[in-house]
């Protein structure tokens, strides 16, 4: 059974955003991580790119597939997860604490259209 | 599963494919869709993977063989007329079930020409336990694509040197290839390249959708970004340059450069050479967020001298020991 955390809101590509303020961490939920196997590079954008809710941003590769990475919120990147690029296996660990990025929100308003942990939960039949 | 055709024989360059597969999953309505296509001598990168840690790229330039990346993960291989290619679009987004399911039904068909081919774990179909065929999947929001080579002849030759890199002092951060002995299917058959993917086409397919030229003006669109210098070769991954150097009357040199996007991140100098200023400060740090080229590096130490901070090391030495 996946983890799901309350709180954060999930898109049906299965990445999730945290919003902290007019920040938002987007990162992968335990659902994708698991569907992908293990994590071995994580194709992150810079600093300072802009990022769309609904393109993508990015690709996560594992041992059997490359997925694309499509952000639930649009902004500005003003953190990467550096940590990643050495160690890409964390995404397996924690995806929940091992976010990919940190935007600055322009439009805080889109985080409403996506899901809830209760609406996510259900969308992936659990 | 549903068979695409172009609408015309022409032949196209490997990255239309690649754009095919994606215009098949963005755009036709769901269902499970196959297709095949041969191309002239190329080689094609994973989406992660450093172009000069993965092929010889002056022995593709001197020999014609052009040089892609794709979106699916996974290593380098090499293309050409008789390596046929395999391009599967599903809606099903379970990465270990569509693999498994898919390489099940190829291992089925060659197993139906009597050869005896067996998948293995690492997504490859085998003969005799040789590789005829690698597979990669390429995961989208609502779509999969799993894409594959299957070896009926080609040239081994070719093969093995344009993806046999000539460049080994790169270490790199991304995804790097499993090499593995290969053998041909032509060895095991009797029938020809186009009986084979006749043969192939009536066992997987059951109907046809022809796409019109308004879709392949489509396709062609789509192919842009793979033919870009930025896709092919700015979505290098990060990487580590190790160079050693023995400098006469200085000393040993051994240096580690981070690369990322072509721009110096991380300079770490060792060796027994004598230290007379402050190495960080005074010399490496000022190369970082420097373009890793010899001009631009030479540019950024315009008002250091070097012989400042190790002992009778010249400038020139120094940029010579970094490329």
């Amino acid at each position: 059974m996946s983890k799901i955390v309350e709180g954060l809101y999930y898109a049906e590509s299965h990445e999730y955003v945290k919003i902290e303020g007019e920040y938002g961490y987007v990162g992968i939920t335990d659902y994708a991580q698991h569907e992908l196997g293990n994590v071995v590079y994580v194709d992150m954008p810079d600093v300072d790119d802009e990022v769309e809710a609904g393109a993508d941003f990015g690709a996560v590769e594992s041992v059997k597939a490359a997925s694309d990475l499509i952000s639930p919120v649009s902004g500005t990147v003003v953190e990467v997860n550096e940590a990643l690029n050495d160690q890409p296996e964390l995404v397996n660990t924690d995806p929940y604490a091992n976010w990919i990025i940190k935007v600055q929100l322009s439009d805080a308003s889109e985080a409403e259209k996506l899901m809830d942990a209760a609406a996510y939960k259900a969308f992936i039949g659990e | 599963m549903i068979y695409v055709a172009l609408p015309n024989e022409t032949q196209h360059r490997l990255p239309f494919y690649l754009a095919m597969e994606e215009y098949v999953a963005r755009m036709l309505p769901v269902g499970d869709y196959f297709f095949m296509w041969q191309v002239e001598p190329s080689v094609i990168f994973g989406r992660n993977q450093l172009l000069n840690s993965e092929v010889d790229v002056e022995y593709c330039r001197k020999n014609g063989i052009q040089m892609y990346r794709r979106k699916s993960g996974g290593g380098c291989v090499y293309a050409d007329r008789s390596n046929i290619m395999f391009s599967y679009i599903t809606p099903d987004s379970n990465v270990n079930f569509t693999f498994n399911r898919y390489m099940l039904m190829v291992e089925h068909v060659l197993q139906k020409l009597g050869i005896d081919a067996k998948t293995t774990g690492r997504n490859d179909i085998v003969v005799d336990g040789k590789k005829v065929s690698g597979n990669a999947f390429y995961h989208l929001p609502e779509r999969s694509i799993v894409h594959g080579t299957m070896l009926y002849d080609t040239d081994i030759e070719r093969m093995v040197n344009s993806t046999t890199p000539s460049d080994t002092k790169l270490k790199s951060k991304g995804v790097e290839s499993v090499r593995q002995h290969v053998t041909t299917l032509n060895k095991y058959l009797t029938i020809s390249i186009e009986e084979f993917k006749s043969f192939v086409r009536e066992n997987l397919c059951n109907s046809e959708i022809i796409l019109d030229d308004v879709a392949v003006e489509q396709i062609k669109k789509i192919e842009q970004e793979y033919l870009t210098d930025e896709f092919i070769y700015g979505h290098n991954p990060a990487y580590t340059v190790i160079n050693k150097k023995r400098i006469e009357g200085v000393g040993e040199f051994e240096v580690r450069l981070e690369v990322k996007k072509g721009v110096l991140r991380k300079v770490n100098l060792m060796g027994d050479y004598f230290l007379v200023g402050d190495l960080d400060g005074e010399l490496l740090s000022l190369l970082n967020g420097v373009e890793y080229t010899p001009s631009a590096v030479e540019n950024a130490l315009q008002n250091v001298n070097t012989s400042n901070v190790i002992m009778n090391l010249k400038k020139e030495q120094f940029i010579k020991i970094l490329f």
